[in-house]
């Protein structure tokens, strides 16, 4: 019984002090990243005024592996290699709108010169931005709006123009009559819901006689894409253009059209232009798609940032803007799509250095 | 078909052999295949020109299963010996963009090649996925939903790396022709797959020495070790078993699309969670039921296509698909009662 005591005695000591060293660096962990934050914090290189040496931008987004992001990236590394800028790109795998705040907070607590945001919904910024802003750090947001628009500019593409020749190519395909079906991404996502809330009431206006359904959500999902597809073919004998907002929508509703051997009845049109979407263009299993210019945009904000940080360095408030930039897009067909014009609206899977 | 090791002290006890009716008011399987017939009736009926009991709309309710169907089974027998698997999903993933970037490499070799080097890429890497999970649960003695948790964590980082980030693309459009899209009299062949291993599972469950440890080892791990049952060793192999059938409907996958899908497929765990346990696989385990997986399984398929087919609004969809949820679970308690039997057999 005593020599049980002792090893009892001997595991809790054992316990207390592997706790006790647990707790020993957990606390100098903590203690390290609250100096790095204080350090990091006041170590903005542009304060001088004017000064552009060493800057570090951050630049966040969500589904960073997604290509529309991974092009963003590439756009606004090449930008920040040419004039000198330590970038980093950073934020959540997935589509999680809390986590990417949570990311940039995270990035702005490190004390960058500027920040660039890809918002994957626009809503919930106002208490990351804002306080940068009035710190001096400018922050520019691409691809998404911000609300309220806390950003120095925005960077984006206009989705009504883009409608356009949506509006032209859905009206050729189905002569100005039948039902088009809509496979969208998530609801309460405004960067996917943007791809149709122009779109829809112009088709409706320039044919009245085309019946619009209303959106099905498949998440991403290729397999809930198909699904929905499918069943859209099989419920709606007048079916004619399935518009599918983006690549795993467009890849899962291809899949279902060319399953059903409904390719003659029912042709495919999306949003985006990532390289599946490239490949069913070629085999013409997608009749035309949305290509925007993710690289354009982030190289532009890159640029801004920049500038402004050249002309006024970052010892006063940065204005905030409420103007758009639009960035430019192209409808891409099978027709177009291997021309020199198309290839710029065509999305990247990795950048240079990479 | 559905096989239960512990006695229902709670039903009533009689002499006489109850009748064929009254054994199918109180089959576990029964209500939830009643659900269903009621769903396709009622889908069949209000679908224009009947199209939802049409050949073409059977065959997408076949394909749309068929992945279902075999994280289902996965699940069910993790679940029958008492353990989870969340990363299922996850596994299949990353099945899949190996089995993805190897039928690219393939692709010049012609279809026979890119099917047993893809598949094998991918039924290698679901077991490997299978034996890791099963190595911490009874290694390391890590519980398995939390093991799970962190390995769907890793699994799919891995396959972010494997991948670049980005979906693989490139795939052979001959393994969706030949294999995803492709139909054995009329019989998309992806179903064929998953119903034949669903076919195998049943017999495993009621023939095999094996199928019995499983739902041995989920009614009470105490009682099957001192029974003398290499649990840890069994336990560890059905999870590389069951990392091997996510590892086959990741190269499924790839032969629907021609392309990987790494942002999706984050709910597909649960949903094979969900259609095991709807059709009468217990949580707690020691109760597996294949034929219910297999109508819990049509009972999403055919939710998932029917209100679409008769043209429901997504929002009210997601209502309605929670409430016959709650409608089918009930039924499956209700029949279970006395009232019920009596009202039933009146």
């Amino acid at each position: 019984m005593s020599q049980l005591t002792s090893l009892f005695t001997r595991s809790t000591r054992r316990k207390v002090a592997s706790a006790a060293v647990a707790t020993i660096a957990l606390t100098g962990l903590l203690a390290g990243c609250a100096s790095g934050d204080t350090d990091s914090g006041s170590g903005s290189s542009a304060d001088s005024g004017g000064s552009t040496e060493d800057l570090r931008f951050i630049y966040i987004a969500a589904l960073i592996n997604d290509s529309f992001f991974v092009t963003q990236r590439c756009g606004a590394e090449d930008k920040a290699r040419e004039l000198g800028i330590d970038l980093a790109f950073q934020g959540p795998t997935t589509n999680d709108a809390a986590a990417e705040i949570k990311a940039f907070s995270a990035a702005a607590a490190t004390g960058p010169d500027g920040m660039i945001v890809a918002p994957f919904t626009n809503a919930g910024w106002g208490g990351s931005v804002k306080p940068l802003m009035q710190d001096g750090v400018p922050v520019v947001a691409t691809g998404q709006t911000l609300e309220p628009a806390d950003a120095m500019a925005t960077y984006i593409t206009d989705y009504l123009e883009s409608a356009e020749p949506l509006v032209d190519i859905i009206g050729e395909l189905t002569e100005g009559e039948g039902t088009v079906g809509l496979i969208a991404t998530s609801t309460g996502n405004k960067t996917d819901s943007d791809r149709y809330t122009e779109l829809v009431p112009a088709l409706e206006e320039e044919y009245p006689d085309l019946t619009i359904l209303d959106p099905e959500y498949a998440e991403n999902s290729s397999a809930t894409a198909s699904t929905i597809a499918s069943a859209l073919i099989t419920g709606n004998p007048d079916l004619k253009v399935i518009y599918a907002t983006s690549g795993p929508q467009a890849v899962g509703a291809a899949s279902a059209i060319k399953a059903a051997g409904a390719g003659d009845r029912v042709k495919l049109v999306s949003f985006d232009s990532n390289p599946e979407q490239i490949e069913l263009l070629k085999s013409g299993e997608l009749a035309a798609t949305v290509g925007q210019s993710p690289y354009e945009a982030a190289s532009l904000a890159v640029q801004t940032i920049y500038d402004y940080l050249s002309e006024n360095g970052s010892d006063e408030a940065v204005p905030a803007s409420d103007e758009i930039t639009p960035t430019p897009t192209l409808l891409l067909t099978p027709d177009n799509v291997e021309s020199d014009e198309a290839a710029t609206f065509q999305y990247m899977t990795e950048c240079e250095g990479d | 078909m559905s096989t239960v090791t512990k006695t229902r002290h709670d039903e009533t006890v009689s002499t006489r052999k109850p009748s064929a009716i009254k054994r199918l008011l109180t089959n576990n399987t029964f209500w939830i295949f009643a659900v269903d017939i009621v769903l396709i009736v009622f889908f069949t009926i209000v679908s224009i020109d009947n199209s939802f009991f049409g050949p073409s709309n059977l065959r997408n309710l076949m394909s749309d299963s068929a992945t279902a169907l075999l994280l289902g089974v996965a699940i069910a027998f993790l679940l029958g010996a008492g353990e989870f698997d969340i990363s299922l999903g996850a596994n299949l993933i990353l099945s899949s963009v190996v089995a993805g970037r190897i039928a690219v490499e393939l692709a010049p070799y012609g279809l026979a090649v890119i099917i047993v080097g893809s598949l094998a890429g991918a039924l290698v890497t679901g077991m490997v996925i299978g034996l890791f999970n099963g190595l911490i649960v009874t290694r390391m003695n890590v519980n398995s939903l939390i093991a799970t948790l962190a390995s769907l964590g890793i699994v799919t980082g891995v396959a972010f790396i494997v991948s670049s980030g980005t979906d693989v693309t490139g795939i052979p459009p001959v393994l969706q022709d030949g294999v995803g899209l492709n139909t054995v009299f009329g019989i998309p062949l992806p179903f064929l797959v998953a119903i034949v291993i669903w076919g195998l599972a049943w017999a495993a469950l009621k023939y095999t020495r094996f199928g019995l440890h499983v739902l041995a080892m989920g009614s009470s791990r105490t009682a099957a070790d001192r029974a003398g049952l290499r649990t840890k060793a069994k336990i560890t192999t059905l999870f590389t078993i069951c990392g091997g059938l996510a590892g086959v409907a990741g190269f499924i996958d790839i032969t629907r699309f021609a392309a990987t899908n790494i942002a999706g497929h984050t709910q597909d765990s649960l949903s094979a969670i969900t259609a095991a346990v709807i059709g009468g696989t217990l949580l707690a385990g020691g109760v597996i039921s294949i034929l219910g997986l297999l109508g819990g399984v049509i009972l999403a398929v055919i939710l998932a296509n029917g209100l679409i087919v008769i043209g429901v609004s997504s929002y009210y969809q997601l209502i309605i698909v929670g409430a016959i949820l709650i409608i089918a679970v009930w039924l499956d308690h209700f029949k279970k009662g006395e009232k019920s039997l009596r009202l039933f057999t009146r």
